[in-house]
């Protein structure tokens, strides 16, 4: 696979596992778009000094109980859309990352994915 | 998380926990550099700016927040600053931050978490304190900052033995002072409750122990607590340190139990430290104060306290033979089977004694009055003063 320029070394971290399974994202979108996948440091481009690992992917949950709660706690995000993915092997890599939500995954997206495509909005 | 981190109106931020993360942490408490506390969320995106809403928290509001006693709603809603910060960061590479100030009653409800939506994280025991004001004034709590300065030993450690015993005889103290406050005889369940000081945290570098009062939903009109009547009366009793005069006039109001239970909590402290410094801080503003008493002024303190239970008058019930009643010289005698008691008649029962026989049983109420000779020192004999007879 091959990763953005802009990632740092040693990411996607060497424990990362490929993608796979049921996932939850929020999306501004719907059906969802290429700049709804961005990492943070892709959107908001010269404000960070340097990448890390953790800002170069982009972050999906396997529970969605998960999204939930975060859409309610969390008043930017409570206007996203809740969307299911089902991810595969060629999507990249994921790891499950240390956060108070148990079920949050960091999820590194190789240059030439398409994840939009596997993404489907299933509620507001 | 973007530059939000770097705001010149509050300095250099790093974070100190992340509630929330969604591509960047987006519900995080970050601290500057001179340990101030703030909580920042996510609050709104549109097309050209993310806006971050950031709160000043103090470490004991903060650590509420965490154990979801408040919740995230109210927590940058009714901040402790009536104002919140807003950061809005744009997507444009080159475009500036912006960053204003706006009143926390004025933050449109779609920019804060839903209500009810509260954290649940173990809170720790032992809180750095950063401002104890805060403390007070949130949850309308008496503190008492107590600091002891042991003997001997770590001056960061303590032997719990000792420490049980001067917790255990300052609440004594407080609960007789709030009996006395309350015109109770004893310490009725209500008044141990509204007086129940609790440790609260033991700061790092000296022992210095905060300890506080119950939490008050609501102060009376005049932001007067319960606890902080007994309190009051506490420290007037400390300031009035070796002050023989004040020290018997303050008793005098206060009886002779708090006296005693007052003589108990300075014989404990006296036995292990060099000196006490003792901080109160009140709701009410204009409360408060501070006391100082060195191992020497303990021991003067004591001193003094025991000299005045010796002389203060206490009352007895005697039963006996009535051998004697005058009426001109307003004289009483009475026989026990112990000793024979004289002295004189209260004004009050002079109609009773005026219908008494002699040698008959009764029984008396008698108040034993001893007096300090001031050429020897010592203490004179005992005299009586007929309360109230009966048969």
């Amino acid at each position: 696979m091959q990763w953005p320029g802009f990632y740092p070394e040693n990411c996607p971290p060497a424990e990362a596992q490929p993608a796979s399974g049921t996932v939850y994202r929020l999306v501004k979108h719907d059906p969802p778009q290429s700049e709804d996948f961005l990492s943070t440091w892709e959107e908001f481009p010269g404000r960070f000094p340097v990448p890390t690992i953790r800002i170069s992917g982009a972050s999906v949950y396997t529970d969605s109980q998960d999204i939930d709660r975060l859409k309610k706690r969390i008043p930017q995000l409570n206007n996203r859309k809740t969307a299911k993915g089902e991810l595969n092997p060629t999507l990249g890599l994921i790891q499950r990352t240390e956060a108070v939500e148990k079920s949050h995954v960091t999820w590194w997206i190789p240059i030439g994915a398409e994840p939009w495509f596997v993404f489907e909005v299933i509620s507001e | 998380m973007v530059d939000i981190l770097n705001i010149p109106e509050l300095g250099k931020l790093e974070i100190v926990e992340v509630y929330e993360y969604y591509d960047q942490p987006v519900l995080y408490s970050c601290k500057n550099a001179s340990g101030h506390f703030y909580l920042v969320v996510a609050a709104a995106e549109d097309n050209q700016f993310l806006t971050w809403l950031c709160v000043a928290v103090s470490t004991e509001r903060l650590n509420l927040i965490r154990s979801g006693k408040i919740d995230l709603h109210d927590a940058f809603a009714y901040s402790e600053n009536p104002y919140a910060i807003q950061v809005r960061v744009p997507y444009e590479e080159h475009a500036s931050v912006l960053t204003d100030f706006i009143q926390s009653n004025q933050i449109p409800e779609d920019m804060l978490p839903m209500s009810g939506e509260c954290l649940d994280l173990e809170t720790e025991i032992f809180p750095v304190l950063s401002d104890v004001e805060e403390i007070v004034k949130f949850r309308k709590q008496e503190i008492l900052n107590l600091i002891l300065n042991f003997a001997v030993g770590s001056k960061t450690q303590a032997p719990i033995a000792i420490l049980s015993n001067i917790f255990g005889k300052l609440q004594t103290v407080i609960n007789t002072i709030g009996m006395i406050c309350f015109n109770s005889t004893q310490v009725p369940e209500e008044i141990r409750n509204s007086m129940q000081i609790s440790l609260l945290q033991i700061s790092r570098g000296s022992f210095n122990i905060h300890l506080a009062s119950p939490e008050v939903t609501q102060l009376d009109l005049f932001d007067h607590s319960d606890c902080g009547e007994a309190i009051e009366k506490f420290f007037e009793l400390l300031n009035a340190k070796n002050n023989q005069e004040k020290l018997k006039e303050l008793l005098g109001r206060l009886k002779l139990r708090v006296a005693q239970d007052y003589t108990n909590f300075l014989q404990t402290l006296n036995e292990s430290v060099i000196d006490t410094e003792f901080k109160w801080i009140s709701p009410n503003p204009k409360r408060g104060g501070r006391a100082y008493l060195s191992n020497s002024q303990m021991q003067e303190v004591i001193e003094i306290l025991e000299k005045f239970r010796e002389e203060a008058p206490s009352t007895t019930t005697i039963t006996g033979i009535l051998i004697g009643a005058s009426l001109r010289t307003n004289r009483f005698e009475i026989k026990t089977t112990e000793k024979t008691y004289t002295g004189d008649i209260a004004d009050e029962v002079f109609e009773t004694v005026e219908n008494v026989t002699l040698n008959r049983q009764y029984t008396a109420e008698i108040q034993e009055i001893t007096e300090r000779s001031e050429a020897t020192d010592e203490l004179t004999k005992p005299k009586y003063l007929l309360l109230s007879l009966s048969q």
